[in-house]
């Protein structure tokens, strides 16, 4: 029995001995490779750094900012680099450094000059634009008129920009050279806000046009950008990362940061640790729910900023019963916004919505206060269970009823704050049966007519006061909004809106256009939503704000070392 | 006159392959009307994805679903999708507005690397793990051996991922967290080397215990008991008992390419590795039909080739245990092919 048993005891050893001589070469050539990475590439990891940290060290974010680049790790992945063909959030924020067009925003959201060093308009009719003198392409070209009237005629086409020909205006007649530095631009009908239109936060990224017509894909791997900003686009992998650098041609003088580097990074919890690492100097669009675990990252700060977002429910009121007044009223009385932003769920990182337009979305006219002030005097349905209760008995169901409410698989804050409105809307005797549904389904259901109650989830793409209200306010009739909405009243002031001389004149009936649906209880905002970013200890930032990264060349804002 | 080279009849080995040529054909066609189908009836409209929560008329709508031919009758759809699949062209994606088949290539060529790194793992260790529990049935190494290959099969790539991430680079600072670097071969192979450990992980415990299982067999077999009998080296022993055991464990190691092909949509999300799998969660997302297609149809025909390809060398290893047991792998399961 001993012999035997020291047989097997020497079996196991060989086996042993033979594991960790295999693991011993593992780590020889996972060091060997370690020291011949290259530190510059974001997302190599740093053997020393990591080394330390096991020996005692402490780890701080922020990546080797010495070499002058700031990667910064964004939750998604772009597929294109042109705005014209994939038009998500992150591809605006990519290509504002790269691309320009005829007017741009400031930090603080207004329209400043960009390609046009002046504008004028006619009753926002006919829009003259004098092109600045010594713009060039990154090639060292010089921006043309025809350049410009090329990549608007690009944006218009459906084929050519599927990203924004959605979103250009059907209304421009036509778009002419009318002298070497002078662009003419003529609308049928006057519109204050299409200025928004021919800025790199709307819809027109300047592309240079002899290079455009011969590229295959502009914005793909091979054929990236040529665009007249103060970075250009030297490096681009699907999936993986885009790289800039400086352009040295921009006119606005040289970029301070030389090269700026995108990580895609899907996965929340991988991008953390890149972020501990010092992977990654800075992060966008970390979730509002983890930020915490982010704050506790030697080094790390994490900012919050409105994001203009708006997430509310919204009543067709052609889906019974939701045809009644009373009814859609008792629902807006039971949703506890307060406890939603401020509990659990958001933690305090949003703002209870009055409106559907948040203050924000007015700074182009208004300053924040002002804005506040004038969205301050709408009727809002403040929590209340008693005066839920007394609309419920007031309407056509006093006993209550049974409804289903389907939100997004991408926006799981939706998804709890269904849950605590079903649980108040329990005890006024309403069922509320929440769904989680693919956030491709849930756009399809947008405004489908089949829905009584439905959310409603909007990011400004523009800083045009008018934006969301022209599309939820726009009470024209099935289709014309989410809501399957139909008033007169309202639908006038969409008109006014998308007629407005100027963006100032866009406040006044966007103002009255959210009274007019809060009043008939059409939408129940729920919540104005915030978005955190954090940046580590190498990196500093200032005056980060709602507008900052699809702001004039936004990586100024950025200090390394 | 009858040809042989070994224990290989070739006439009969030529009609093996071609009949298996032939059924992978046929497989593969039929895999693509069921691909097209799938995706056709779908709910979602990609039009609608383009447009999102913004404001859309009916027009808009119509005029982005006849620039992809969505409304075109069901067959004329498929037809076109087929023919083009035939010469590599599957269109342009929705997303991108890239050729389909220029955005899958460096996608597919990462993934193709991180699974053949795996299945290299998952076999040299898989297998070396399996004839060490076999070997030593009922001792220490046999049960840690098991338990390792059960918490292998049970965990999910996602969370091993995870755990390896947050231990073997953020702790050890041994391997890197994301991407797959700076272009160069060795820097890639860094780069994938911990994920492919984590796929290797999950799927390769599935070879362990094939491979325990089909050794304990042959350890039990008549051969074995007269080959010992009249003392022959174990050496010959244990190599007697891997050939017969091999074609049970060439057709495990088939299953295993299937499942680590699957595994990549975690192990690519967790590492942010740019691979098939990360574009094929990204495509689906964005309803980007044609990219979900083609990728679909890429996997599903390389699955089916890596099936053939595995009967072929089953056969030519060992001919009699094809004809004795009568069976093959196919799609994931035994079947029978003599009655």
């Amino acid at each position: 029995m001993e012999n035997r048993f020291w047989a097997n005891r020497r079996g196991e050893l060989r086996l042993a001995r033979i594991l960790a001589a295999a693991l011993v070469v593992a780590l020889a050539l996972a060091l060997g490779s370690c020291s011949g990475g290259d530190k510059a590439q974001g997302g190599d990891g740093s053997a020393g750094q990591g080394g330390d940290a096991a020996a005692g060290g402490t780890q701080n974010a922020g990546a080797d900012v010495a070499d002058g680049e700031l990667v910064i790790g964004i939750p998604g992945s772009l597929s294109s680099l042109d705005v014209n063909q994939e038009a998500g959030i992150l591809n605006y924020y990519v290509a504002a450094i790269v691309n320009e067009g005829l007017v741009s925003i400031g930090n603080d959201g207004k329209v400043i000059p960009a390609l046009a060093e002046s504008w004028s308009d006619e009753k926002g009719e006919v829009w003259k634009f004098k092109l600045r003198q010594g713009a060039k392409f990154s090639d060292g070209s010089p921006v043309t008129a025809d350049d410009i009237i090329w990549s608007i005629e690009r944006a218009q086409d459906p084929e050519r920009s599927p990203g924004v020909s959605i979103y250009f205006p059907d209304y421009v007649k036509s778009a002419e050279k009318t002298a070497d530095d002078e662009i003419t631009i003529t609308l049928e009908g006057s519109h204050g806000g299409f200025i928004w239109a021919v800025s790199n936060s709307g819809g027109l990224f300047v592309n240079k046009k002899e290079w455009g017509e011969k590229a295959e894909a502009i914005g793909s791997q091979k054929d990236l950008l040529l665009g007249s900003g103060p970075y250009k686009a030297v490096e681009f992998e699907p999936g993986s990362h885009a790289t800039f650098e400086a352009s040295g041609t921009w006119w606005g003088g040289d970029a301070s940061i030389p090269k700026v580097r995108f990580d895609f990074i899907e996965d929340d919890a991988t991008r953390l640790l890149a972020f501990t690492q010092g992977d990654i100097d800075f992060a966008l669009n970390i979730p509002v729910d983890q930020a915490e675990q982010w704050e506790k990252v030697d080094g790390a700060k994490v900012e919050y900023i409105a994001d203009r977002s708006y997430y509310g429910l919204t009543f067709d009121p052609n889906v019974e019963p939701f045809g009644d007044e009373h009814i859609r009223k008792a629902v807006s009385y039971a949703i506890n916004a307060k406890s939603i932003v401020e509990g659990s769920i958001l933690k305090g990182r949003g703002t209870v919505a009055t409106a559907i337009t948040p203050p924000e979305q007015l700074a182009a006219a208004l300053t924040l206060d002002a804005a506040k002030e004038k969205l301050g005097g709408i009727t809002h349905y403040e929590y209340s269970i008693e005066k839920a209760k007394e609309e419920l008995a007031q309407s056509s169901r006093p006993d209550g009823f049974e409804t289903t409410l389907y939100y997004p698989d991408t926006y799981q804050n939706a998804g709890k704050a269904s849950l605590v409105i079903a649980e108040s809307l329990k005890e006024i005797g309403i069922t509320l049966d929440v769904k989680e549904i693919p956030i491709d389904q849930w756009l399809n259901e947008v405004g489908d007519g089949k829905q009584g109650v439905a959310w409603m989830i909007y990011f400004p793409t523009t800083a045009e006061p008018g934006e969301i209200a022209g599309w939820l306010l726009d009470a024209e009739g099935a289709g014309t909004n989410p809501a399957n909405w139909t008033d007169a009243e309202a639908a006038k002031l969409a008109a006014r809106i998308l007629g407005a001389e100027s963006l100032e004149a866009e406040i006044e009936p966007t103002v009255q256009a959210n009274e007019i649906a809060q009043k008939q209880a059409i939408y129940a905002p729920v919540w104005w939503g915030q978005s955190a970013v954090a940046y580590g200890g190498g990196v500093t930032v200032d005056g980060y704000g709602s507008f900052s990264l699809i702001s004039q060349n936004w990586p100024r804002l950025f200090s390394l070392g | 006159m009858i040809r042989q080279w070994g224990d290989v009849n070739i006439r009969g080995a030529a009609r093996y392959i071609a009949k298996r040529i032939a059924e992978f054909a046929v497989s593969v066609v039929a895999l693509s009307f069921v691909i097209f189908s799938l995706l056709y009836i779908a709910p979602g409209d990609p039009a609608r994805s383009l447009v999102g929560t913004r404001k859309a008329t009916p027009e808009l709508l119509a005029r982005i679903r006849e620039q992809y031919h969505l409304d075109d009758p069901f067959l004329s759809q498929y037809g076109r999708w087929l023919e083009g699949a035939f010469h590599f062209d599957f269109g342009e994606s929705i997303r991108s507005g890239a050729s389909v088949s220029d955005t899958i290539a460096p996608h597919a060529v990462v993934t193709f690397e991180l699974v053949l790194i795996s299945l290299a793992i998952s076999a040299v260790v898989g297998v070396a793990c399996g004839i060490a529990a076999a070997k030593g049935r009922g001792r220490l190494r046999d049960g840690a051996i098991t338990v390792a290959a059960l918490v292998g099969t049970s965990a999910p790539s996602y969370a091993a991922g995870l755990v390896f991430l947050y231990v073997f680079a953020l702790k050890l600072g041994l391997f890197p967290i994301y991407g797959i670097g700076n272009g160069s071969a060795a820097d890639e192979l860094w780069h994938l080397a911990l994920p492919a450990v984590t796929l290797a992980f999950g799927v390769g415990a599935l070879l362990v215990q094939i491979t325990r299982s089909a050794m304990l067999k042959e350890a039990a077999s008549d051969y074995t008991v007269f080959m010992r009998a009249r003392a022959i080296s174990p050496l010959r022993v244990t190599a007697a008992q891997m050939k017969n055991a091999s074609p049970a464990i060439l057709t495990s190691a088939g299953l295993v390419l299937a499942g680590l092909f699957g595994s990549t949509v975690l192990v690519e999300s967790v590492f942010s590795i740019p691979g098939l799998g990360n574009l094929l969660a990204s495509s689906v997302t964005f309803h980007d039909v044609p990219v979900v297609q083609a990728i679909a149809l890429l996997l599903a025909v390389f699955i089916c080739a890596a099936s053939t390809a595995v009967d072929i060398c089953v056969y030519l290893i060992n001919p009699s245990w094809v004809q004795r047991h009568g069976v093959r792998w196919k799609g994931g399961r035994h079947e029978r092919i003599h009655a």
